[in-house]
């Protein structure tokens, strides 16, 4: 019964593995980025330390990098080189876990105030009061409350980062909502969970992987502020935020190494964060 | 500009070219165009989407996106030869004798002011100092020749107070008011009811009479131009398959693509013409007829397809003004066919 | 024998203003009918109504016999496999990130949830079919067709559950001319071989003159004038039909 067909030849559609393949491609400033990171993070983990971390040795404090030393010994005689990559570990997979923690938050309540209905209602007005704190403040009262134990770190962060991460989603599933394939599942009888899961969140994914670079950040950039000022991740656990403070009181000295290098890997790890964030921001941009 | 006399070429268009660079590979959008409109005549451009047919519009008016490029071919106004015109002198005659209604003309309004005001800009910026008087006087009689209903209360209305097909309207109004020698009008009747479109094309054919303007009226709908244009180019992929009075063309269809597109119209009881295939955008720009990968006339007699391969896409006279590109001008395929 | 649709004194208001003015309406099976009218004559706002997107304020809509303001869920969900509507925009209407058979198959995940994977894409590759479209194209994106196979796989999804009725809310109005040929002539024949039901709404007289067997006008929210097609072309009776139809331009040159 079927008619004669107006259509040209199909052609097999593109592998969706090299359709993101091309798209690193079309990426580079995201790609090395995001390899840099990784390879930070790898590194971290797989490099060996050449010295305990916390090892104290009266004997080597305070001296320039050497062939045995590569980045010198800070006030305590510890190998800065040991400290700087077991701090990457702490730093980065708490950070890593925050922002996972917090961006899962922010989708979850982004998405159900992105509906019309009081729990939407109810969000929204949670988000207003937590929103309402001077929260970075607050963390820091309560992380040092809580005995500067990591899991407090890691709620401080995402109390502090949900709520825009929320709001963003919202903003973006409500556009999506008002589309007409949103309508024409409607029509169908699609339920409201089928409807959210199967056409809003994919169609917000994109924004969600760029926000989860930037609250990544944000994340580091917090835990480092919280370290520098002496609560969260504290001596003798090496951070980078603590061994740049520790490092700012004999900089004076003529001693740079002990800041610099962790203050260095704290703006490479940032900047390629942000940049690969933003890469992916303008690719969505483009997309539109 | 001096002004010429009604009826004499004033929009003159020579083998334009304008290629975009599309993230896969660049686009011959237009692939030598010749167009002339006089003073005092209505061209229709029509075609489906992507043919090209916004393309020449915004190359005509020095309006291109970003990613694209005139890379060949003459625009003149008069005597001005616009080809060699920099961003500033653009800008200058789009300010006066050049006037450029895009699609979706609505949002082009100014959201934060009033619309009165939206006037008194546009006649500020072509003719220096202009009394609130003049303004008020040119802008009501526009409006109320756009059937335009209560103008006072519309002069003081933000634009997100009027619905789109009056926000419409008051666009055009507006690329009128300055008494341009030029307007290029891209759809500016999608979306209109009927009896508010049939309004607007009767006001904007009376002005275009009387100020002795050149309109270029990128549209799809044939029935506008049938009754509102003086003459009329069918574009297919980047090319004019087809150009000439309004009478002639649509009424004895040379090329095949017109004779499709005019087919695919719905009159009851009548089979529709569906024509195999989709559009495809040039990428190379290479001669030949740009439809002959979808022509019935080529796909009935492959004897024809080298010929139309190779075919330049300039135009040949059939008959008096009408001119007909390639191949197809030669009726006696078409006539084989028919018979 | 149970009309597929029977609308009786519909009204519905949006804040104040009345889309919907006393609207009475009945569709016997296997009628194409068309509804034209200028905008804000309320044609769209009837068209959701029949689907239930648009709760009326009074007045009764049944689709065979069933009645579309129901509270109870079994029946919303019997009435959403009954009629399906297809809209204006073909791109806007399907998830850009759901393939053609993802989007097929919906409807029937919700309403045939019992069905089998194989019987499931059997079903699917049956509605591609019938609006002519290869199955190659059922694992594309919406993005690698043409705007006439979008509207096609638009049209597909509404069929696949085989509803009694079809609600098409200007399915032409957003594609060029040779596309809205290619959805016009698929609907004569759908309406010819499978003798479908469907309510076309459009202000294009031309197209809802040659997909429809009778044609209703509205004006302020109200059905001026309700009459076969061919009567109502050649002889339209009310003074606003005798204006629309006037006012429809002719594409052959005066």
């Amino acid at each position: 019964m079927s008619a004669p067909t107006l259509d040209p030849p199909v052609a097999p559609p593109p592998a969706a593995a090299r359709n993101r393949l091309r798209w690193f491609a079309e990426n580079p400033l995201v790609t090395v980025c995001t390899a840099v990171v990784l390879l930070v993070l790898v590194g971290s983990f797989a490099l060996p330390l050449p010295y305990d971390p916390e090892g104290v040795d009266a004997t080597a404090v305070l001296q320039p990098p050497s062939a045995t030393h590569l980045m010198g010994t800070d006030q305590n005689g510890s190998d800065v080189f040991s400290r700087v990559v077991a701090a990457g570990r702490t730093d980065l997979t708490l950070a890593i876990v925050a922002t996972l923690v917090a961006t899962t938050a922010g989708v979850v309540a982004g998405l159900l105030a992105s509906k019309r209905n009081r729990v939407a209602g109810a969000v929204m007005n949670v988000l207003d009061l937590v929103q309402s704190f001077p929260l970075l403040l607050f963390s820091v009262i309560l992380v040092s409350l809580a005995g500067n134990n990591l899991g407090a770190v890691v709620a401080a962060i995402v109390v502090i980062g949900f709520p825009s991460i929320t709001r963003l989603v919202r903003s973006e599933a409500l556009v999506v909502r008002e589309l007409r394939y949103v309508e024409v599942a409607e029509s169908i009888g699609v339920s409201s969970a089928r409807t959210t899961f199967r056409h809003v969140l994919p169609n917000v994914a994109g924004v969600i992987t760029a926000q989860f670079g930037i609250m990544l950040g944000r994340s580091l950039m917090i835990i480092a502020t919280l370290a520098f000022i002496g609560v969260g991740v504290t001596a003798p656990t090496p951070s980078w935020g603590a061994m740049v403070r520790a490092g700012a009181n004999v900089i004076g000295n003529g001693v740079w190494w002990v800041a610099v290098f962790p203050g260095l890997a704290v703006v490479l790890v940032m900047f390629c964060v942000n940049l690969a964030a933003d890469g992916v921001q303008r690719s969505l941009g483009r997309q539109r | 500009m001096s002004t010429a006399e009604i009826g004499s070429p004033w929009l003159e268009i020579r083998d334009l070219r304008v290629r975009y660079d599309a993230a896969d590979g660049p686009v011959h959008a237009v692939v030598g165009v010749d167009l002339t409109v006089a003073r005092g005549e209505v061209l229709g451009v029509v075609g489906e989407s992507g043919c090209g047919k916004s393309s020449l519009a915004r190359a005509v008016v020095g309006l291109l996106p970003g990613n694209a490029a005139v890379t060949g071919g003459r625009v003149r106004v008069g005597a001005h030869d616009l080809s060699a015109a920099s961003p500033a002198r653009w800008r200058e005659l789009r300010r006066t004798e050049l006037a450029y209604m895009p699609q979706h003309s609505a949002a082009a309004l100014d959201p934060l002011r009033r619309v009165g005001r939206q006037f008194a800009d546009v006649l500020r910026a072509a003719n220096g100092r202009v009394s609130a008087d003049e303004v008020h006087r040119v802008s009501s009689e526009l409006l109320e020749a756009a059937g335009l209903r209560d103008v006072p209360r519309v002069l003081r209305a933000y634009p997100h107070e009027l619905s789109g097909g009056m926000a419409q309207r008051i666009a055009l109004c507006v690329a009128l008011a300055r008494r341009p020698s030029v307007l290029v009008a891209d759809e500016p009747t999608s979306g209109l009811d009927l009896t508010v479109l049939r309004k607007v094309m009767e006001m904007l054919r009376q002005r275009c009479r009387s100020e002795g303007m050149a309109v270029v009226m990128v549209t799809h709908n044939i029935g506008a131009v049938a009754q509102y244009c003086n003459r009329v180019a069918v574009m297919y992929g980047g090319a004019v398959v087809e150009s000439g009075p309004v009478s002639s063309v649509l009424g004895d269809p040379r090329h095949p693509y017109t004779r499709a597109l005019l087919g695919a119209l719905p009159r009851r009881g009548e089979p529709l013409a569906l024509l195999p295939g989709v559009a495809r955008v040039s990428r190379d720009g290479a001669p030949g007829c740009p439809f002959r990968h979808r022509c019935p006339v080529g796909a009935a007699d492959p004897g024809l397809g080298e010929g139309c391969a190779n075919e330049p896409t300039t135009l040949r006279m059939v008959a008096d003004d009408h001119a007909v590109a390639g191949l197809c001008a030669h009726g006696d395929a078409l006539e084989r066919e028919a018979s | 024998m149970t009309a597929a649709l029977a609308i009786e004194d519909a009204v519905k208001t949006f804040g104040g203003h009345r889309a919907l003015d006393g609207v009475d309406l009945v569709l016997p099976p296997g009628e194409a009918l068309g509804v034209i009218g200028e905008s804000g004559s309320g044609k769209s706002t009837l068209a959701r109504a029949v689907l239930g997107l648009h709760p009326l304020d009074s007045g009764r809509i049944r689709v065979g016999g069933l009645d579309v303001r129901t509270g109870d869920r079994a029946v919303v969900r019997e009435l959403r496999r009954r009629v399906s509507m297809v809209f204006q925009e073909p791109r806007e209407s399907l998830n850009p990130r759901m393939t053609i058979a993802a989007a097929v198959s919906e409807p029937l995940r919700v309403h045939e949830p019992g069905l089998g994977p194989a019987d499931r894409r059997r079903r699917v590759l049956e509605a591609l079919d019938l609006v002519s479209l290869p199955a190659a194209l059922a694992e594309r994106h919406p993005g690698a067709l043409s705007g006439g196979q979008q509207q096609r796989v638009s049209i597909a999804r509404a069929l696949v559950t085989q509803p009694t009725l079809l609600v098409l809310d200007e399915p032409t109005s957003a594609l060029d001319l040779s596309i809205q040929a290619q959805v016009l002539t698929l609907l004569r024949r759908l309406h010819a071989e499978l003798g479908l039901t469907y309510v076309f709404v459009s202000h294009d007289i031309d197209a809802v003159g040659y997909v429809c067997d009778r044609v209703a006008v509205m004006l302020h929210g109200r059905i001026v004038e309700c009459a076969p097609t061919e009567q109502l072309l050649t002889g339209a009776s009310h003074p606003y039909s005798k204006e629309l139809l006037g006012a429809a331009l002719s594409p052959r040159p005066a």
